[in-house]
């Protein structure tokens, strides 16, 4: 019997079917009949009557208007002032992380109001043959995605944090290993399949970095160089 | 009220009703599945399309399979949000593997390699399955299911590696199971 090779265009053909299977089956067993309880339909019937709200606030703003708009001014003046500028712009971030049998759950708190602009570092200390080939950069999340001849892949994560996200990593790697960077502590999985997983917080960021085959020595100048200006490195 | 904000058009309003009216008892199965206890599903269900509002771009034929697949991983994805909320790690655990038991086998082909092959796919472990429905049906982009997922793309390039490796040993399986019974039969 031939070999099959789980391929992109062997799923391609297969999964719909699989798909289909799947959904006729989960539909046999739907019950059809549910009474949903009025807390929920009540819910439901606030989400699906947006319009009706929203033309009512839109009316409300253009007749408040000026009025409006100066006490929203000087209720944002009296919040700055009486916290300090200092307090305001203080950034703290707690991680609760929560482990499950074959996952993390970590779950960031912060008082920063995601206002700020994402700082984007781009690293700049790649293992040998390593080529950039795709950047993916918005205002809170920057990803570089690099490869060597061989189509082994580098992908550098930077994303800020934001108040109640929740991020989910596999737990089924076989070895962890803790690794000290400039004062920080950075995170380094190893998977049985050859990929690190290496997780490092700094600042008001969460650093990632996803590869195949690489060393720890690797690991630790890729995030020195990225997180850290040569004179900011404690020697 | 901040999410109303995310459904502009008065298309993206119908269907985002007609969606709510053809699927929320798929989704209530979906996350009683996880959570057995219907006021929590329900909460669960009310969340998935609170997150539908930010994404209804997505959605595209309200009848198409994409859709069921994308809805059932929302408001699955709600589901397990919940849960870990509320619940310890074992439980959870026990119910995820009970749901993935509950969807079953079934047999659409008449070759009976194809059939195992489909089976295969439909019992991979949920969070692989999910990964590979909305990749390999949906045509989703990797960034775009790490989003529905709750994970990093990173994450999702992982799955789909080790779920390749896992489906081809699970066929090398069935093939020699396959051979070994016409052997005995022959």
């Amino acid at each position: 019997m031939a070999i099959i090779r789980v391929t992109d265009e062997w799923l391609y053909q297969y999964m719909p079917m699989a798909a289909e299977a799947l959904l006729k089956e989960m539909e046999r067993e739907v019950d059809y009949g549910y009474i949903f309880s009025a807390g929920f339909e009540k819910r439901m019937k606030r989400l699906l009557r947006r319009e009706r709200y929203m033309k009512i606030w839109n009316v409300v703003h253009s007749a408040g208007g000026k009025g409006v708009r100066i006490a929203v001014i000087v209720l944002m003046l009296v919040f700055v002032l009486s916290t300090g500028i200092k307090a305001y712009q203080a950034a703290f971030f707690d991680t609760i992380r929560t482990v499950w049998e074959d996952s993390m759950l970590y779950r960031y708190m912060t008082n920063t109001k995601g206002s700020e602009e994402l700082a984007v570092h781009e690293p700049s200390y790649l293992p040998e043959g390593y080529l950039c080939v795709e950047k993916n950069v918005n205002e809170s999340f920057s990803e570089y995605l690099y490869e060597d001849k061989a189509g082994g892949q580098l992908i550098c994560q930077q994303e800020m944090v934001q108040d109640g996200k929740t991020v989910i990593y596999d737990n089924e790697f076989d070895e962890k290993i803790t690794v000290f960077i400039n004062g920080c502590t950075a995170e380094v999985y190893r998977y049985d399949d050859g990929v690190t997983c290496s997780y490092l917080e700094y600042g008001n960021y969460v650093y990632t970095i996803f590869a195949e085959n690489i060393s720890i020595e690797d690991i630790r100048q890729i995030f020195l160089n990225w997180l850290w200006r040569q004179d900011e490195i404690k020697k | 009220m901040i999410n109303l904000m995310m459904i502009d058009t008065p298309e993206d309003k119908r269907k985002f009703v007609v969606l709510y009216e053809k699927y929320r008892h798929l989704m209530m199965k979906i996350t009683m599945d996880v959570l057995h206890d219907p006021y929590l599903a329900e909460d669960a269900v009310h969340n998935a399309f609170i997150s539908l509002t930010r994404n209804i771009d997505k959605v595209e034929e309200p009848d198409g399979i994409p859709t069921k697949l994308y809805l059932i991983a929302c408001a699955r994805n709600a589901a397990i949000d919940l849960y870990r909320k509320r619940s310890s790690q074992v439980k959870k655990e026990t119910l995820l593997e009970e749901a993935a038991e509950k969807d079953g086998y079934v047999t659409y082909i008449d070759s009976e390699l194809e059939n195992g092959i489909l089976d295969i796919l439909k019992n991979l472990p949920l969070k692989y399955r999910d990964v590979f429905m909305l990749k390999y049906v949906n045509h989703m982009e990797n960034q775009e299911i790490a989003e529905v997922c709750g994970i990093l793309e990173g994450t999702v390039r992982q799955r789909i590696a080790r779920g390749k490796v896992m489906i081809e040993r699970k066929i090398k399986e069935m093939e020699e199971n396959l051979n070994g019974d016409n052997t005995g039969n022959g």
